[in-house]
């Protein structure tokens, strides 16, 4: 075999396996399997969670701040078990955990020492605070990618303007209690959520509060997909009364026996039209008239209410109903909102963040230069200076913009870091989506980098202008005019 | 309503040509430092850390675009 075939055969299977991951898992094993993929609530704001908490009892809280938690307590796992790896210090030889403590905060001490002067604040306030900002972003933007984050939660109705989804019950040998979204086909984006749906939705857990919205007459098949494989001889007509005539049945049966049927009062009318049903099957078989001298041709038989239809054939009598015109709790429309969500996907965190280091920038300037420091921006030396270098008025001029590209600051550290994270996170929730398994996989390990880099990229940025703060603007060349 | 919905899509992507620029901004750098790492290799460590730099300052044009779509698409 020369190499050119080896290289074919494995262009064929790479190929293969492309088609297998992207067309078989999430068209056909994932389905098959009862399993789809859901499009998760983007909202850019965080979303408000009701929890009860064993001992606190019941918090409002927003589920960025619990990511924020998770971050801090990741950042102190790590203090902890930096602190405890030093207690081993007065060995000779380190350990493998103070080693990688070592390596770590001496790269960092490294990078500080390239950019910074070695100077008493930068050793003790400049480098710890960096420091601090690395690792929490670190924890906060790799803890968004751990599994549960981002897509286990609490379920609940879907205000208006949301897509979501009908739930199922998760049994769990034989406990229940859990729910999860059901998906049915892959692709599926959801329902969207209307005003009423949510009132409807919300009336079920708490039918005093919405009470004009109670649903009091349940669907006979449970909002069900009714499908009906036909007879021999069956038209549109005679299905639609068929199903007409067991609704009607049920009906008089009346409501069964339980807890689950207290607040309906009976069952719906239901109707069904052979138009209905036609539109339902816009495909389906019609008999053609005056034998079977066609063999096999029913493409070109119109099918009227009248006309009798190919027998054993499968057709659609009713969708599933879902939201508004559901009857029954679980097919309501629904959406999780997880327990945590990445701090970083938070206008609020990352802008309180830079205001920080907005505000260490001008605190490391001051305490360097003293007043000073503002000539930066109000360039009083340049002016003061004037008759003996006219090209001043430029400085001057140029400082005032500073105080533009200070804000700039503010805007572009807070902005960077939560496009970069909400991006990703919007990206791999799209490829997931879309490819079901395996290659959003890729998408993780992009989230991996960014993460990390943009954590570094928050940091080293705030080092740096911290360190530019503190270099003097004003050019100190007032002592040599006595001189001269 | 579904008029209003293309018309995001269509505003979230006419936002994102701002992509643009910063794109063939952080080539043109990449493109000046790999000469620079050419002509002279012993700085290659300094050199990356200023492109790095220097992209994450570009890039971050590229975010407002993208912040700018995304607010367009799931705020507006």
């Amino acid at each position: 075999m020369t190499t050119n075939q080896r290289g074919c055969l494995t262009l064929l299977g790479m190929v293969l396996f492309g088609i297998f991951i992207c067309a078989g898992i999430p068209f056909i094993l994932l389905p098959s399997s009862n399993i789809g993929v859901t499009l998760p609530v983007i909202t850019v704001p965080g979303e408000p969670l009701h929890l009860f908490l064993p001992i606190i009892g019941e918090i409002e809280t927003v589920n960025t701040v619990m990511g924020m938690l998770l971050a801090d307590f990741f950042v102190l796992l790590f203090a902890f078990l930096a602190w405890r790896a030093s207690k081993g210090w007065t060995k000779q030889v380190p350990g493998r955990g103070q080693g990688a403590m070592e390596a770590l905060v001496d790269g960092l001490w490294g990078l500080t020492k390239s950019m910074a002067p070695n100077t008493p604040p930068v050793r003790n306030l400049l480098f710890p605070l960096m420091a601090t900002i690395f690792f929490f972003l670190l924890a906060a933007n790799w803890g968004k990618l751990l599994p549960g984050v981002e897509s286990v939660g609490l379920i609940h109705c879907a205000y208006e303007g949301f897509n979501g989804f009908p739930r199922d019950e998760i049994a769990f040998q034989n406990t229940s209690g859990g729910y999860q979204l059901r998906v049915e086909s892959p692709l599926n984006a959801g329902y969207a959520a209307s005003h009423t749906s949510y009132e409807q939705c919300a009336s079920f857990k708490d039918p005093s509060h919405h009470a004009d919205y109670i649903v009091h007459e349940l669907d006979p098949w449970e909002d069900a997909r009714l499908t009906h494989v036909v007879a021999e001889g069956e038209t549109l007509e005679t299905i639609a009364e068929e199903w007409n005539a067991q609704a009607a049945e049920a009906a008089e049966g009346g409501l069964p026996e339980g807890d689950k049927y207290h607040q309906y009062d009976g069952y719906a009318e239901v109707n069904f039209t052979p138009a209905g049903i036609f539109a339902l099957n816009p495909n389906v078989a019609g008999e053609a008239e005056g034998g079977d001298d066609h063999g096999g041709d029913h493409a070109d038989v119109i099918v009227h209410e009248d006309t009798p239809l190919v027998e054993g054939q499968e057709i659609v009598i009713r969708e599933q109903l879902i939201g508004e015109d559901a009857t029954t709790q679980a097919n309501q429309i629904y959406v999780v909102t997880p327990f945590f969500r990445g701090a970083a996907t938070d206008l609020n965190l990352t802008i309180g963040l830079s205001i920080i280091s907005f505000i260490a920038i001008q605190a490391f300037g001051i305490s360097t230069l003293g007043l000073n420091y503002f000539q930066k921006f109000v360039n009083v030396h340049a002016l003061g200076t004037l008759s003996k270098n006219p090209l001043g008025a430029i400085d001057f001029i140029a400082g005032l913009f500073e105080i533009v590209s200070e804000i700039g600051k503010l805007v572009s550290l807070s902005f960077r870091l939560f496009g970069a994270i909400f991006a990703g996170g919007l990206l791999y929730a799209v490829f997931l989506f879309l490819f079901g398994a395996v290659i959003p996989l890729v998408i993780l390990g992009l989230e991996l980098i960014v993460g990390g880099a943009q954590a570094a990229v928050f940091s080293v940025l705030t080092l740096i202008f911290c360190a530019q703060a503190m270099v003097s603007h004003v050019h100190d060349d007032d002592h040599g005019d006595g001189h001269h | 309503m579904e008029l209003e919905i293309g018309l995001k899509a269509v505003g979230a992507g006419l936002a994102m040509i701002g992509a643009m620029g910063p794109g063939i901004g952080i080539g043109m750098m990449v493109q000046g430092a790999m000469q620079g790492i050419g002509r002279n290799p012993d700085a290659a460590g300094q050199i990356q850390t200023n492109m790095i730099l220097g992209i994450v300052f570009a890039e971050a044009v590229a975010i407002y675009a993208l912040v700018v779509a995304l607010i367009i698409l799931f705020v507006l």
